[in-house]
């Protein structure tokens, strides 16, 4: 290793001396670490203001008056707090519907990606049957895929099975684009699960079938929070399957209904615009945050070994 | 408790033979150990007993049923694991009442048993807690309750002290023996030590490639090795075995001493012997060298006690000494095998260097 | 991998029904649709069909002599280069930040991660209102500042639409890169760094020669991740500018989307779908072969 003491900050060892012999030993090191400190601190500040501007932006304009939305130069903090844009969002507007579409749909391909993905990677992690490894690496290419690609013929099957227009479609085409998903994920889960959990199960009683209801998936729990919050926020983001596949007001989704505001340009109503900005995005948020916890017992828990 | 009997049992995977032609009769209250190294096909042959996996050919029988078909569940049989398979989300009290309840039992029944099996390894007091708030030594009893409790017909055990530390590992060790001959179960029990072998075991299965060296045992196993594998692999440190014209001669380190050490009346074959190194160990000296004579070889171990008070100088020859009824012979080349020699065949030796 | 796989009997069954639903969903919606466009792709499909008469490679041929395909090409480079760098850039930096512990750390991740979990839709509004000429916050910030002397027509001018575009995406996606860079920051085990600084190493040179070996394959591995996905990237830009103002952002999924449910011209969809397919494998061999030599390297 490099002999040359050289470190970004340090001054020769005469210096050094001098600066010890004013202000006490070790000064100059206590006073890199602190202006260390000081630049990490201010620049975290800097980067969270940056980043979360938009954000902050956002649930403050949802509470202004909608005429207040269109001062120049903008206050910043609304002159008058009022819940009106929410109010307006679920009296005039069809938002609610299409909170209770998303959320049909997302449950609904959640839940399927949950037991179909679930199943497929515990066979996958587990069985070493033909066949079965080739198929785990095939589903990886899916990943791939542009969604672009895929709607176009999607959308042929769905007209063809008259199923154009129904949240149905929406179901399964969400499932089928989670499901490599929730297969990788879940497969690395059971991995990390001890076969011999099972084995040792199966020696005290259970088939393999009751094995896997009354050890292997109380330990899984975890992974399949964690899998399904990532099918949900997928689901309920999703916008290019649903302007495809749905078109009649009573069945589109947030994305699409908000979309369809923003493309009439509705200059007169940013603020409810804005209050279902905050609306939509809280789901996601929420079950982020709840997942976090569970998140990070996880396997700690678990385990068979020491 | 019952006898097993394993019959003609063949496994293979895809091409690779992992256990070949084993028969083993096993009697009721039997404790025998399935000794040898990494991949010789232990493991295979007790998950097959336990039906975690399928034989290709033969049969597995336990007391009079023929089991080979069943699932493991309906065999009657309990295994502890080399991790303890301990259910992490269960309380050690429903660990060992999970077999229980999987039949069924429920109420007073069910709890006077799991009592009565965490009694026998004095876990009760920790009832409450969960697998991973005990200790290491602690899991295996838990294990070994939650195995008991439904009073099995045989007993399995996959190398259940390899995660104990070295000091566990010993007094685990009587406990088990203990524990096994209190309530007299068959018991398998599967290791790579030959220590542990030695000292749990009834009678020793050494098993290496697949097949089956040599069933007897402990004293059978390390005065009669079957073949050369059975006698380097028993035995620390390993028996010597020179190549002759046309055997291999053996004898094993604590039979090679100074020739002063032996009684004059026992019948000595000497070998004069030339030691390069000397490890003291307390109680004994193990001697590296080489050695000249009847049997010539480059690296030869000796163990001298020390209650020998003569000296062995190193790098000088020294007259060494061997019992005649230390000397054991086998085949040359792959089998190994053990064979007695007759007196009038020419001496299995002497490559003259 | 499990640590022992038993196979008992009964379970072949098992495994093969367990994976029949997964196996059928994906073969149903992605391997057949798969072929299915390279099978449109080769047909002249009419409006409102679903298939037509074989055309051979024409489809093909019209789509690489046409210029929109080669304006959205640009575009498309344009808008992959430009978000992903300065994702990668913002990311990193953001990264090497967060790995230190500094009190707040916790909250501050919580915030970098927001926007990757808000919907696209909404960061679209939040952004299109900010972005607005005249009502929009960002306007009246640069004007305050005197960054710029009348406002900015964002996402209105073709001169500025894929700049701002740019923006709205790296700010969207730079939270994955924070993730995928901090796990690894945070794998590095603590011992190198001691054992360097004992050694006398500065801090640049711990940078060199500790945190970028370890780094780096990630890092290019986070990026081509990017870069698939933001190649393939349709929602975000087409809510904002629906691909104009006068196809500046027109990226090529943006142009597949026209020509199949605008244009409906179906059989050049497919054509260009497949293009764009062809074109990403390209540039993932030259990340492969990237990776290779940074794994190489180590």
């Amino acid at each position: 290793m490099n002999k040359q003491l050289t470190s970004t900050f340090s001054g020769s060892p005469r210096s050094e001396a001098g600066a010890d012999a004013l202000f006490g030993e070790g000064a100059i090191a206590k006073f890199q670490r602190l202006s260390n400190r000081a630049m990490i601190y201010m620049l975290a500040l800097t980067m969270v203001t940056v980043v979360g501007f938009p954000l902050f932006w956002m649930v403050i304009s949802s509470f202004k008056l909608p005429n207040e939305m269109y001062l120049f130069p903008p206050n910043f903090l609304p002159a008058e707090w009022t819940l009106q844009n929410y109010s307006d969002l679920f009296t005039q507007t069809s938002f609610g519907l299409y909170f209770l579409n998303s959320l049909i749909v997302s449950v609904g391909a959640t839940s399927l990606s949950l037991v179909i993905g679930g199943l497929g990677a515990y066979s996958i992690s587990r069985f070493r049957f033909f066949g079965i490894a080739g198929f785990s690496r095939i589903t990886m290419l899916c990943y791939m895929l542009p969604e672009v690609l895929i709607v176009i013929p999607l959308y042929i099957y769905v007209v063809e099975l008259g199923m154009a227009d129904t949240l149905f479609a929406l179901i399964i085409g969400n499932t089928a684009f989670t499901l490599p998903l929730t297969l990788w994920y879940m497969k690395s889960y059971f991995n990390a699960i001890p076969a011999s959990l099972e084995e040792s199960a199966m020696i005290d009683g259970c088939t393999r079938l009751q094995a896997f209801r009354k050890i292997t998936l109380p330990l899984a729990l975890p992974g399949l929070i964690a899998t399904g919050m990532f099918s949900f926020n997928h689901a309920w983001n999703e916008f290019l399957f649903a302007l495809v596949f749905t078109s009649s007001e009573s069945n589109k989704v947030l994305s699409l209904g908000l979309a369809t505001w923003i493309g009439q340009d509705n200059i007169y109503s940013w603020g409810m615009l804005m209050a279902s900005a905050v609306l939509v995005a809280i789901p996601v948020m929420l079950f982020y945050l709840l997942v976090q916890r569970k998140l990070v017992t996880g396997l700690a828990d678990g385990g068979a070994k020491g | 408790m019952a006898s097993l009997e394993i019959r003609n049992i063949n496994k293979v995977f895809e091409k690779h033979k992992a256990v070949g032609n084993i028969q083993l009769n096993v009697a009721d209250g039997e404790f025998i150990v399935l000794l040898g190294p990494s991949g010789c096909g232990k493991s295979t042959l007790l998950r097959m007993i336990a039906g975690l996996e399928m034989p290709t050919e033969g049969d597995i029988i336990i007391g009079s049923r023929v089991v080979t078909q069943l699932p493991p569940k309906d065999r009657d049989i309990s295994m502890v694991f080399q991790n303890y398979a301990l259910y992490p989300h269960l309380s050690v009290y429903e660990n060992i009442a999970f077999p229980l309840r999987m039949r069924g039992w429920k109420g007073s029944k069910l709890d006077e048993k799991v009592k009565w099996a965490a009694n026998m390894v004095e876990i009760a007091p920790l009832f409450e807690r969960k697998p991973r708030q005990i200790s290491g030594g602690q899991r295996q009893r838990c294990a070994l309750a939650r195995s008991l409790v439904r009073e099995p017909s045989v007993f399995l055990l996959d190398e259940p002290l390899s995660n104990l530390d070295a000091k566990l590992r010993q007094s685990a060790r009587e406990q088990l023996r203990d524990f096994q001959e209190r309530v007299g179960l068959t018991s398998i029990y599967v290791t790579h030590d030959q220590t542990e072998a030695m000292a749990l075991g009834d009678r020793i299965v050494i098993m290496d490639s697949g097949s089956i060296r040599q069933i007897g045992t402990p004293q059978e196993i390390y005065e009669q090795p079957a073949d050369t594998f059975v006698a380097t692999f028993i035995g620390t440190p390993p028996m010597n075995l020179i190549q002759g014209e046309n055997f291999i001669t053996g004898f094993r380190p604590e039979n090679f001493m100074p020739e002063s050490f032996f009684d004059i009346n026992t019948s000595l074959v000497k070998v004069p012997f030339q030691p390069y190194r000397a490890e003291y160990l307390g109680d004994e000296k193990i001697y590296y060298g080489a050695t000249r004579g009847p049997f010539f070889s480059d690296r030869v171990i000796a163990r001298v006690p020390n209650t020998f008070k003569g000296t062995i100088p190193l790098n000088e020859v020294s007259t060494f000494a061997v019992p005649e009824a230390g000397l054991h012979y086998f085949e040359s080349g792959e089998t190994g095998k053990a064979v007695t020699r007759r007196k009038s065949e020419p001496n299995a030796n002497a490559r003259e260097h | 991998m499990s640590d022992s796989a038993s196979a008992l009997k009964g379970d072949r069954f098992i495994a093969y029904c367990t994976l029949l639903p997964s196996a059928l969903i994906l073969l149903l919606l992605v391997a057949i649709p798969t072929v299915l466009v390279a099978i449109l792709s080769t047909q002249e499909v009419g409006l409102g069909e679903h298939s037509g008469p074989f055309v051979g490679l024409s489809n093909f041929i019209d789509v690489l002599t046409s210029d929109t395909f080669y304006r959205a090409l640009v575009n498309t480079i344009i808008w992959v280069f430009g978000s992903v760098g300065l994702d990668m850039l913002i990311g990193t930096a953001i990264a090497l930040l967060l790995s230190k512990t500094f009190f707040g750390r916790g909250i501050a991740r919580a915030i970098v991660l927001a926007p990757y979990l808000i919907p696209t839709v909404v960061a679209v509004l939040i952004w299109k209102y900010m972005f607005h000429d005249i009502v929009g916050v960002l306007n009246y910030l640069l004007l305050k500042v005197g960054l710029i002397e009348k406002p900015l027509l964002w996402l209105t001018s073709a001169n500025t639409a894929m700049l701002s575009v740019i923006l709205v995406g790296a700010w969207k996606f730079f939270p994955f890169v924070v993730l995928a860079l901090l796990g690894i920051l945070q794998a590095i085990p603590q011992e190198q760094y001691e054992a360097a600084k004992i050694d006398g190493a500065s801090a640049w040179q711990q940078f060199v020669k500790i945190t970028l070996p370890h780094v780096l394959p990630v890092f290019l591995l986070t990026a081509m991740l990017r870069t698939i996905w933001t190649f393939h990237k349709f929602d975000i830009i087409y809510l904002l500018t629906g691909g104009g103002p006068l196809d500046s952002t027109t990226t090529l999924p943006v142009l597949v989307y026209q020509k199949a449910f605008v244009d409906f011209e179906t059989g050049n969809a497919a054509a260009i779908a497949i293009v764009t397919g062809v074109i990403l494998a390209f540039l993932l061999g030259i990340y492969f072969v990237l990776i290779k030599l940074a794994e190489d390297k180590q």
